[in-house]
């Protein structure tokens, strides 16, 4: 019989059910994973050339002129110029927002999810073919939005540039996803729902709705001016709130406790911050249209629901830090348990932030500044996206049964990803801050729209050396996760990896055998 | 546990309000807007654009105009205005009417475009900056828009339509910039952006 | 207009009743019961509560559990 560390027999039937269930998902998870990290990577690169653009206007702004001239030998008339277009800072800017938002972040979350609720559910995967070709019609979509964004075909509403025939796609494939949650909620094994299936089957449901609702007012029949900015950003916010977040949070309820080996501090407050979370975040769209063409009562009811985000907050901050007393040494020890903490941390100061630039007087200064910019990357990367890069971290491995081939690569990716947010958060904090103080005091003579742009400069030169950081922690993860798909990594035996004695324990009966 | 279930309940209810509340009733308080119409000068507000402006609107959601520009100016203590010149009055629902989708914005990396119609009324000078804005502001950030004109050789005569363009930023001797329909279009839209009318809802400040 | 109508009430009853028949069954399943048991539901005969089940690639996880033994003692030991 073989044992783990700790002395616990590991070939029990919980251990086969688990492998089965990770057998059943392998496929489906594995491409959703390795296709957001491709679009990861893609995005980035988007991401670092808007940044550049913002301090360099004259930076890529059009083909080197050898190139234009040989390209206009062969190819059909405004070839060059419709490249050039492609290249301009309004058309990178959204493919950047749009390719990690819904390349990366919403793949990542769908593979996370589909693997939480299969193992949560102690079931095996049900239809993987049904996964796989929601992921596939999924990853088409990505493709072609970007390359309709970058063609000119921008819807021009923010987190909604994808036009109206990608939207068709990813809603399809996102109600297959959906459709298929719900199948496997049902064929559970017998037995208690634990709170990350409560997120993320809302989430589920949550996000077709929301993303059908706001797709169908705002580009299929368009509503009338100003209540389209009020459904713009209930749509913008809440695909942050009621999709982002609810996976996210998933994650942490269930990788915290599970790498520590301790439940989580006090299960009532984790259901208790999800029913919170669904009552307040929904009604906090309001608050990006502060001072906006709206009624004071919408506006004001946002800014009160937003403050209201402060108790589910709170709840889940508390309540992960118990969890987490008493075992923070374990960060030397776990990527997994580094990348989520960091993650959950990020998470409060992120919601923190965001209730406080609800404040009318706040938002009025920081509202059309980069300091919004910093809010949503502290928001979408250092909570979101670095929890999943936690829970990929976790779950690969048993997947392909091989450990990481690389630590180095996952320390660059760590301490990359880490310095790069909190570099980035800050500069354009302060950035935005000023920025914003410059333009609402126009009295002071100083305050010159050119000195705006002179003192913003730096801060901005910062967020490319930030993005910089990010690009390299994020080649050193696509390599890792290459490397592992490929095979590199030390196989494994048994469906419970860390814990196996594989190298001393195993070796040893061998020997005897001789 | 009955009190959990019964703040639960209340939970759910409030959740399919915020639905109600920020989606539903904004649309049907807001969404049947009539324009204002000023029978003694026999105008309507807002001015509804012309074709060619429409589709420079078209011009301006391709390039993503807004990610640095915003079209709104929010009350008084928020937007000083005078001092930055983006217009006499706050912006109010009935303004955007017209606006499918709306471009309200939530950047000011560039200035606000609210009223830029009424600020630079010339054609001329938006060729100029939108081929190229750091020969009318040599501090800008805002890229280049060269592929919306076309560079060819000067035929017998001058085209009448080519870019009044500073010394130091002409094309090469001989040459002419030459604005493409789009451009054309692009400028007609920058130049229809004209809120500086009155509405009973947002009058004009008294001098 | 008259299909905003009915997709606006089509939705908000779907929503609404789903979100509506999720909490009764929570509550009628008793998933709002023996809360705290509830939070161990993740871990499993091999994978037990106080037992770690993550680490870097070959770090030798006997070391931490050594580590954890120690400070467990010093603690009962204050």
């Amino acid at each position: 019989m073989s044992k783990n560390l700790y002395g616990t027999p590991t070939d029990s039937t919980d251990a086969q059910e688990r492998a089965l269930v990770d057998a059943s998902c392998r496929i489906p998870v594995l491409l959703f994973i390795a296709s957001s990290v491709f679009w990861l990577l893609v995005g980035t690169v988007f991401g670092l050339i808007a940044s550049i653009k913002l301090h360099n206007p004259h930076f890529l702004i059009e083909l080197p002129r050898w190139f234009a001239l040989y390209l206009d030998k062969f190819s059909p008339d405004g070839t060059v110029d419709f490249i050039n277009a492609m290249l301009t800072f309004g058309r990178v800017r959204p493919a950047h927002l749009n390719i990690v938002a819904y390349g990366w972040a919403s793949a990542s979350a769908l593979g996370v999810a589909i693997w939480l609720m299969a193992r949560l559910c102690r079931a095996p995967l049900r239809f993987p073919a049904l996964v796989t070709a929601a992921m596939v019609l999924w990853n088409i979509a990505i493709a072609i939005g970007t390359i309709a964004i970058l063609g000119g075909k921008s819807t021009s509403i923010e987190w909604l540039e994808f036009p109206s025939y990608v939207s068709i796609m990813l809603f399809v494939s996102y109600a297959l996803i959906s459709i298929w949650g719900v199948n496997m909620f049902v064929h559970r094994k017998p037995g208690h729902v634990y709170v990350s299936q409560w997120y993320i089957m809302a989430a589920l449901f949550w996000f077709p709705w929301l993303y059908g609702t706001a797709n169908l007012l705002l580009i299929f029949a368009p509503i009338q001016g100003s209540s389209q900015a009020i459904v713009n950003w209930w749509y913008g916010h809440n695909a942050l709130g009621l999709w982002f977040t609810p996976i996210g949070l998933a994650a942490a309820y269930y990788f915290i406790p599970k790498v520590i080996g301790r439940p989580v501090h006090s299960y009532y407050l984790s259901a208790f911050g999800f029913w919170a979370l669904a009552l307040f975040y929904s009604w906090n769209g309001g608050h990006h249209l502060i001072g906006g063409p709206l009624p004071a009562w919408l506006i004001t009811s946002s800014i009160v629901a937003s403050l209201m985000m402060f108790v589910p907050v709170l709840v889940t901050a508390i309540n992960h830090h118990m969890t987490m007393k008493g075992n923070f040494h374990m960060l030397h020890y776990s990527p997994t348990l580094r990348f989520v903490v960091f993650g959950a941390m990020s998470y409060t100061l992120a919601s923190l932030q965001g209730s406080s630039m609800a404040f009318r007087s706040w938002n009025s200064l920081t509202h059309f500044t980069h300091y919004t910019i910093g809010h949503s990357h502290l928001g979408l990367y250092a909570f979101f996206t670095m929890i999943m890069f936690g829970s990929i971290y976790y779950i690969v491995p048993r997947l392909t049964r091989r450990e990481w081939p690389s630590i180095t690569l996952i320390k660059i990716h760590f301490w990359g990803s880490a310095y790069g947010i909190i570099l980035m958060v800050l500069v354009l904090s302060v950035g935005g801050v000023v920025q914003g103080w410059m333009m609402n005091n126009p009295q002071i003579p100083q305050n010159t729209f050119e000195n705006i742009l002179k003192i913003t400069n730096p801060y901005l030169f910062a967020r490319s050396l930030s993005g910089a950081l990010l690009m390299v922690a994020h080649i050193a993860f696509a390599l890792n996760l290459t490397l592992i798909l490929l095979g590199w990594g030390k196989k494994t035996g048994g469906p419970t990896l860390f814990n196996q004695l594989e190298a001393s324990e195993e070796a040893k009966p061998k020997e005897s055998t001789l | 546990m009955n009190s959990l279930r019964t703040l639960f309940i209340g939970f759910t209810i409030t959740f399919t309000l915020a639905w109600l509340g920020l989606v539903i009733i904004p649309y049907f308080q807001l969404g049947q807007l009539a324009p204002q119409v000023d029978e003694d000068a026999g105008m309507s507000y807002p001015l509804i654009r012309s074709g060619l402006a429409e589709r420079g609107k078209q011009v301006y959601q391709a390039n993503g105009c807004i990610y640095c520009h915003s079209q709104q100016v929010r009350p008084m203590d928020a937007d000083p205005i005078k001092g930055r010149g983006w217009g006499p009055r706050r912006t109010v629902a009935r303004d955007y009417i017209y606006d499918k989708p709306h471009l309200l914005g939530t950047m000011r990396t560039g200035p606000d475009l609210t009223n830029i119609g009424k600020r630079q009324p010339s054609a001329d000078w938006h060729h100029a900056h939108l081929y190229a804005p750091q020969s009318m502001a040599e501090y800008s950030v805002m890229p280049p828009y060269r592929y919306l004109y076309t560079v060819q050789k000067i035929k017998s005569t001058p085209n009448p339509k080519a870019v009044k363009l500073a010394k130091g930023y002409q094309p090469e001797e001989g040459y002419e910039v030459i604005p493409t329909p789009d451009a054309i279009a692009l400028v007609a839209y920058l130049q229809s952006m004209d809120r500086t009318y009155a509405l009973p809802e947002a009058p004009l400040p008294k001098e | 207009m008259v299909l905003y109508y009915i997709l606006m009430l089509v939705s908000l009853v779907v929503l609404g009743g789903s979100a509506v028949y999720a909490l009764y069954w929570a509550a009628s399943h008793g998933q709002f019961k023996k809360m705290e048991q509830n939070a161990t539901t993740i871990f499993d005969s091999d994978e037990p509560v106080g037992e770690p089940t993550d680490a870097f690639p070959g770090i030798d996880l006997k070391k931490e559990i050594e580590h954890r033994a120690k400070a467990k003692e010093k603690s009962k030991k204050v």
